[in-house]
């Protein structure tokens, strides 16, 4: 029955976007996670999502099955570095190493995932009153 | 007479499994908008009602007003002379649907290589749920009109 498959399908990708919409979430929290060697820094993290696709005819397009999260790749960006010798972390030159996290980038990918969200949420809830109504075929 | 009801609600209940279908391939278009190098997919709907009605023996007439009631008993289909031969009969309402699937062409690909454009996806979704609803109600009137004819003419 393809409307069930529609439910799965939804409900992976909106199970992917929670998890990148919790990826922007670490990344923001840890924005001001100060370090004292350039190495222990917080790296900013992304989600890459791979559809798991349906078998194809020779020939013709597939459609995906499911949305899956492929892997959490954490981006090796220079730390930012900053003279401040009275921080508690700050090394024997005064420097203290914050992760480069880009809040404006983060906000966007925050607004792309929840907006993602709520069109296959939208795209659950009609297939539920769709399924619906399929069940009163011949009632009246 | 009931053959050609029943050959309605038929035409009625393909038309509804390709809608549920579609819903279906926009569904994995509309999930899949942040995948890279996903290409969205879609099918010809026109062509592949016309295929499974075709196959069925449903398809209307040159006016388009009413399905056609088949003519040829089911008996009589081509003659399968090798074991890779595909009975021309037998397949009835049974078409693999995901033989239909192509990508879509003339999109603008992403950085990702990913081809959904999510606006239009979103529409045809909304068609395509008018649509699937358009089909149920066109079920239930073959259904009741099935019952009227069962009935003794009172109601």
């Amino acid at each position: 029955m393809s409307l069930f498959n529609s439910f799965q399908l939804a409900g992976s990708a909106m199970q992917a976007q929670t998890q990148r919409l919790n990826t922007v979430a670490s990344n923001l929290a840890n924005v001001e996670t100060a370090a004292s060697k350039p190495e222990d820094v917080y790296k900013p993290r992304k989600v890459i999502f791979e559809a798991a696709m349906e078998k194809a005819t020779a020939g013709k397009a597939a459609m995906a099955q499911s949305v899956d999260v492929k892997q959490v790749t954490t981006q090796n960006v220079e730390p930012r570095k900053l003279y401040d010798p009275k921080h508690p972390m700050a090394d024997e030159q005064g420097f203290v190493y914050m992760p480069n996290v880009s809040a404006v980038e983060e906000m966007v990918d925050m607004m792309s995932a929840s907006r993602s969200y709520q069109s296959n949420a939208e795209v659950m809830n009609t297939a539920k009153s769709l399924m619906l109504k399929t069940l009163t075929i011949g009632q009246n | 007479m009931l053959n050609k009801i029943t050959d309605s609600i038929q035409f009625s209940a393909e038309t509804l499994k390709l809608r549920a279908h579609r819903q279906e391939v926009i569904t994995s278009n509309i999930a899949n908008v942040d995948t890279p190098n996903y290409k969205a997919v879609d099918f010809n709907f026109k062509s592949a009602l016309h295929s499974v009605a075709s196959k069925a023996g449903l398809m209307p007439n040159a006016s388009g007003s009413a399905p056609l009631a088949t003519t040829t008993p089911a008996s009589q289909g081509l003659a399968t002379t090798h074991a890779g031969h595909i009975s021309s009969t037998g397949a009835r309402g049974s078409m693999s649907t995901s033989a239909l699937l192509e990508y879509r062409r003339n999109v603008n690909p992403a950085m990702d290589n990913n081809t959904v454009d999510l606006e239009k996806e979103r529409a045809a979704f909304a068609e395509n749920t008018i649509k699937y609803q358009a089909a149920i109600r066109a079920l239930n009137d073959d259904v009741s009109g099935l019952k009227t004819a069962m009935g003794n003419g009172q109601g």
